[in-house]
């Protein structure tokens, strides 16, 4: 999330600055006293200041939809592949993103606890990815924008044997190639 | 003797390997003093008093480490209770033991050595004893170096063994396992072979990634083992003399839990059918035959020794249990039944039994069971898991991986459940312990 955070102070400080010059040229001279081409000049101005605070916001908006799309995983019940109605949900986000984004090409990785057999927990973590992979395509994404990988219990995205950790690491997680 | 002990053919096995040693007559057994085809009633009382210097000889430490590598070794079997030394008064002679005394301090067996140390040349005369009969089992002479020792002691336990179950004993295998290691890019698995008492650690593999589900071929001189490969586990096949191995098995889809078919074939879990399924294949991974038919997880192969079974999980019953099939009818029969997670099965190379990992309150424990679904024991109790387990060529003992210590380390227990040994004490998880074949060349 840290790389996020040099941007935005940049976007920050650049729109301040913006508003400041801008704010400096509109004192001087009255309406009354404007040539025709300072007008236009002026407008022209305006339209670009908008221009770019629109495009700073949608990349803001993009950046956090792109984060999301990323870190929020699909959790899974124990011993199990098949789709809750919360993982659905997230799923049904993670298809919008890809339909606004035709070019995006991603991999599932498809990920387990670590209770169990190890073998086993290869096998499921496939099954779990693969049951994403087809729940985007039943929404209408091309098959060949996704690639599904298992990891079984190998790969844990939190450590420890509580039942916390088991859930966070029940998962689908997303990665854009 | 006993009748029921009394076997032809072990005697003959007995008369062909005493040819060419100390020869006595009195060695030609037929007796089998440990019928390791039945449970342990009792361990056999064994004296092993230290090794001594041969007349006129200079005592010499390498006796005191070779007692000691002995007493490790016929230790490591479970059979034996091993009598204090410091209870025997007398230095044994060989020559002529006073087989009345070694009774009366409770010995049925006796182990007498006797070494000669010049310059760089050792001589050890080692003899096994039937004390209650009064006479003598085995007489080995070895010569060679002081640094031979170890070897000397694996090769007379070897034999020790050999005359007492008329069979050969676990000392010259292997058993090869998944070492994780702590990585700069996170943890790695790679495939780790050592020696039947954890010594001579090895890492066979370098993919500096994860390598999973080691087994081996049955000459005990190939690991197949599931490596990924463009991000799909596929099958590896590597000898053990070196190299780094070659893809065998690539199918879309995963490739998981490979097992060598006894008379040839390698059995894989594969998906790219959209269901996880057996297949057989020949080692450049063209399937032969499609041999379970689940509609979800099928995994871990795991053969008879005569090849006509094999068990495996499966999650067709909701989820995962062993079962069996057999290959002849086709037909599968599901083994385990009670409890809600079964996995890991591997096929005792007796035939008689099959261990697996079961979950009890929540903690997987080793269990074993009959192949027609009989007889379920249980046989750790702990509180953090035990899983993976492979038996002894002998079908003996069983290894397991188990995470007592807070990290997986491999031990060494019996088939009954009594615990030998701890192999390991390495960094990091250690698990999937698989036993080689007999005949595996042993790292010295």
């Amino acid at each position: 999330m840290k790389r996020y955070l040099v941007p935005a102070l940049i976007m920050v400080l650049s729109l301040l600055l913006l508003a400041g010059l801008g704010c400096g040229k509109k004192e001087v001279p009255g309406p009354g006293s404007m040539s025709p081409q300072e007008r236009a000049r002026l407008e022209e101005a305006r339209r670009l200041r908008e221009a770019r605070l629109a495009e700073q916001q949608a990349r803001g908006s993009e950046a956090r939809q792109r984060e999301v799309f990323v870190n929020q995983d699909v959790h899974f019940e124990y011993d199990r592949y098949d789709l809750t109605a919360e993982a659905r949900q997230v799923l049904n986000e993670k298809a919008r993103y890809m339909q606004s984004h035709p070019d995006l090409k991603i991999i599932i990785e498809g990920h387990c606890d670590e209770r169990g057999s190890s073998a086993y927990n290869l096998a499921l973590g496939e099954k779990r990815a693969k049951a994403c992979a087809a729940y985007l395509q039943a929404m209408g994404i091309a098959a060949n924008r996704m690639e599904t990988v298992s990891y079984g219990e190998e790969r844990p995205l939190v450590q420890g044997h509580t039942e916390e950790a088991y859930a966070a690491n029940r998962r689908g997680h997303f990665v854009i190639k | 003797m006993s009748p029921k002990f009394r076997l032809a053919f072990r005697a003959m096995v007995l008369l062909g390997l005493v040819a060419g040693c100390l020869g006595l007559a009195s060695e030609a057994s037929a007796r089998v003093y440990i019928d390791i085809t039945k449970p342990i009633s009792r361990r056999l009382p064994l004296a092993l008093p230290a090794f001594m210097p041969m007349a006129g000889a200079a005592a010499n430490p390498v006796g005191d480490e070779g007692h000691r590598r002995l007493v490790a070794n016929l230790t490591y079997t479970g059979l034996f209770d091993l009598l204090d030394p410091k209870g025997f008064l007398g230095k044994p002679n060989p020559a002529a033991v006073k087989y009345r005394k070694w009774s009366r301090v409770g010995a049925e067996l006796l182990i007498t050595a006797v070494y000669r140390v010049e310059g760089d040349n050792l001589t050890l005369e080692c003899r096994l004893f039937d004390v209650t009969e009064g006479k003598q089992l085995v007489g080995r002479r070895y010569q060679g170096r002081p640094a031979d020792i170890k070897d000397m002691m694996l090769r007379f336990a070897d034999a020790v063994m050999e005359a007492l179950t008329g069979e050969p004993s676990v000392f010259g295998t292997q058993i090869a396992f998944v070492a994780a290691r702590q990585g700069a890019k996170g943890v790695t698995k790679e495939i780790a072979v050592m020696n039947f008492d954890g010594s001579g650690v090895r890492i066979i593999t370098r993919r500096n990634d994860l390598s999973l589900y080691p087994a081996w071929s049955p000459d005990g001189k190939l690991i197949a083992y599931t490596a990924y490969r463009n991000r799909r586990p596929v099958i590896y096949i590597q000898a053990l003399a070196g190299g780094t191995g070659r893809v065998a098995v690539n199918h879309p889809g995963v490739n998981l839990t490979p097992a060598f078919k006894p008379g040839g074939g390698l059995a894989v879990a594969m998906s790219h059918t959209g269901k996880t399924n057996i297949f057989l294949t020949d080692l450049s991974g063209h399937i032969s035959k499609q041999l379970t038919n689940g509609w979800g997880i099928e995994v871990n192969p795991t053969f008879s020794p005569d090849g006509n079974k094999m068990a495996f999980v499966s999650d067709r019953g909701g989820n995962p249990q062993i079962y069996v099939l057999d290959l002849t009818s086709g037909r599968v029969t599901r083994l385990t039944y009670g409890y809600k997670y079964a996995a890991s099965p591997a096929w005792s190379p007796r035939g008689d039994r099959i261990a697996f990992q079961l979950e009890v309150n929540g903690v997987f424990q080793i269990a074993t069971i009959r192949p027609d679904g009989g007889d379920l024991k249980i046989l750790t109790r702990g509180l953090s898991p035990s899983e993976d387990p492979s038996w002894s060529p002998d079908g003996r003992l069983i290894a397991y991986a188990g995470r007592q210590s807070g990290r997986y380390q491999i031990y060494v227990i019996t088939a009954a459940g009594e615990l030998i040994k701890r192999l390991t004490s390495l960094p990091g998880d250690n698990t999937d312990p698989a036993w080689s074949p007999r005949g595996a060349a042993l790292k010295r």
